[in-house]
């Protein structure tokens, strides 16, 4: 299932609604909009969305690192260009897509590397799109090996 | 026109698309606690492995061929049968999820359409949106979509739209094969002669009004392509709610079974919440293992009436090991316990006791916010001491995947 969104957590919003008021009526009433959600820009179709992360470094060009996390699109084709994540000989992998006019090729973006050919009677396979990749800018304490925010109050 | 979408090999589908090393690989899935096979590839069916084969029983198949086993993961299959039935629910308004690998879909506003054709689009958009193979039966009624099915697992979409058709598949199909034949009626449908779906439906309608019910008339009429059976989409409100599960291991500790009963009732309560109801009565049962003959045998089950209609954590919690405690006695190794809530009322609608003033309000609130934490953070965050922390009749799991879609920590690495 889809998981709910995080602003549904109540430690971290103890009003149910914050625009409700019992003395002077808010003169901001008729102008209330949802606030925005990054989910409307990272993810058009939730139900053929899946993650993955970056377990190294070797996509760095495209700016994704170890801990990089991935949104994965099913439902897009994949083209030249495109990201994509691929199983290849045991081993699952986000690449470039080349596309040339009788063969595909991935790449990690690097100069002079030795680009992987698409083969899909080795079993290899693409397994998806990748739309977005979102970076964590600040450093991760050790000690929250399991990746989930922390909702106390500060 | 009906047509009847299924998931082929579902849950070892569920499990390859993770692990595409095992695409041509014999694959099986195990029922809960690894006792029987309840899902296998059509490689693990070629190596003669059956439908309910006792996992210790083809230990031997499963060392020399290297099938993959895997302990059921439901909370996998759920999401990916959510994705399936929500691709499919795309093409058309008129949607009945029949169960969690099966969808029937009414593609009346189609008639103009080349079914044939639509069908192969179906299943390449949800091929190629969810990773699992289906196969799509299409039919002018429900039971020969059913059929058309059975006939499609090759071809992957199989038509019947005109009458040869129908004709022809019909009178090869066995009639204990046909969506709702059950064993009994199909020995009856034997004796008198009748081995095929065409055989059924060309004795006279009198005949059939005469020797079946209802149903086998409604059949009759299916199967020359007059639908009977409408498409169902909303299911009724549960009557009842029960949960249970066979523990790890046999089990005479009372604290263990006490523990079990405890988070039973937890998914029971969740449950029932998920439903807006409460529950008036609370079955409590415990059972040994009926087919271990040697050991002695007790079952017991206790209804407990509540003051209330009520459906929080710590209450319902209360009454079950209240019964429990009733019905406990030592010296049996028992493999089960099972909660179950009935008497279920809309939450909206609970008279209130004029003896037990305190409807729970205060508990109910707790309840849903332990709901929202363990939605957000995975089941069993936040739990009362009475499940305990180590569960140690925990059901047995040797081969579980991980949550790939569910659990932030489970999501796959890569390179």
């Amino acid at each position: 299932m889809l998981r709910k969104a995080e602003t549904e957590i109540s430690d971290l919003e103890p009003l149910e609604d914050p625009g409700k008021v019992s003395g002077f009526q808010s003169p901001a009433d008729d102008y209330r909009e949802d606030r925005l959600d990054i989910r409307e820009r990272l993810i058009a179709d939730p139900v053929n969305t899946y993650y993955f992360e970056a377990d190294s470094d070797e996509m760095e060009l495209f700016g994704i690192k170890k801990g990089t996390v991935l949104i994965v699109d099913r439902s897009l084709r994949p083209e030249g260009g495109r990201l994509v994540i691929v199983w290849n000989e045991g081993r699952w992998l986000v690449r470039q897509l080349i596309s040339l006019p009788k063969q595909w090729l991935f790449s990690t973006g690097r100069e002079n590397e030795q680009l992987v050919p698409f083969n899909e009677k080795k079993g290899m396979l693409i397994w998806g799109v990748v739309t977005w990749s979102c970076s964590p800018q600040i450093e991760k304490k050790k000690q929250s090996k399991n990746k989930k925010p922390d909702v106390r109050p500060r | 026109m009906f047509a009847l979408v299924d998931c082929n090999n579902f849950y070892v589908s569920c499990e390859r698309l993770f692990r595409p090393e095992l695409r041509d690989k014999p694959v099986v899935v195990l029922s809960n606690n690894d006792g029987c096979v309840i899902s296998r590839s059509d490689e693990a069916k070629t190596l003669g492995i059956s439908m309910t084969a006792p996992w210790f029983s083809i230990q031997n198949i499963v060392k020399t061929h290297q099938v993959a086993a895997f302990s059921s993961n439901y909370t996998l299959y759920a999401d990916m049968s959510a994705r399936v039935m929500t691709n499919l629910a795309r093409f058309t308004p008129h949607v009945e999820v029949y169960s969690i690998d099966e969808c029937f879909l009414g593609l009346n506003d189609f008639k103009y359409k080349d079914l044939d054709s639509y069908g192969k689009e179906i299943r390449e958009t949800v091929v190629r949106n969810t990773g699992i193979p289906i196969s799509i039966g299409i039919a002018p009624s429900k039971t020969l979509a059913k059929l058309a099915n059975r006939l499609a697992k090759r071809a992957q979409v199989h038509v019947l739209d005109t009458a040869e058709k129908i004709s022809s598949a019909v009178n090869e199909f066995p009639v204990q094969d046909i969506w709702g034949i059950g064993r009994a009626y199909a020995r009856k449908l034997n004796s008198a002669g009748i081995l095929t779906a065409g055989d059924f439906r060309n004795k006279p309608l009198e005949w059939v009004r005469k020797n079946f019910t209802i149903q086998g008339v409604r059949l009759w009429y299916e199967l020359w392509g007059r639908s009977c059976l409408p498409l169902s989409q909303s299911s009724d409100r549960r009557k009842a709610v029960c949960t249970s599960r066979q523990f790890g291991k046999l089990t005479d500790n009372y604290k263990d079974i006490e523990e079990a009963a405890a988070v039973y009732t937890t998914r029971l309560a969740e449950k029932l919440r998920e439903d807006n109801s409460c529950a008036s009565l609370l079955s409590v049962r415990l059972a040994t293992n009926p087919n271990r003959k040697e050991l002695p045998q007790y079952f017991k089950t206790i209804t407990i009436p509540l003051a209330y209609p009520l459906n929080n954590t710590p209450d319902l919690i209360k009454y079950a090991l209240f019964g429990l405690k009733k019905i406990y006695v030592s010296g049996y190794k028992f493999s089960k316990v099972e909660v179950a809530a009935s008497g279920l009322i809309p939450e909206q609608e609970i008279q209130l006791n004029i003896f037990h003033p305190d409807p729970g309000l205060k508990k109910n609130k707790l309840s849903k916010l332990m709901d929202k934490l363990n939605n957000y953070y995975g089941r069993g965050t936040l739990r009362t001491a009475a499940e305990g922390f180590e569960q140690a009749w925990a059901m047995r799991r040797n081969y579980l995947s991980p949550a790939y879609t569910t659990n932030w920590s489970d999501i796959i690495k890569v390179g």
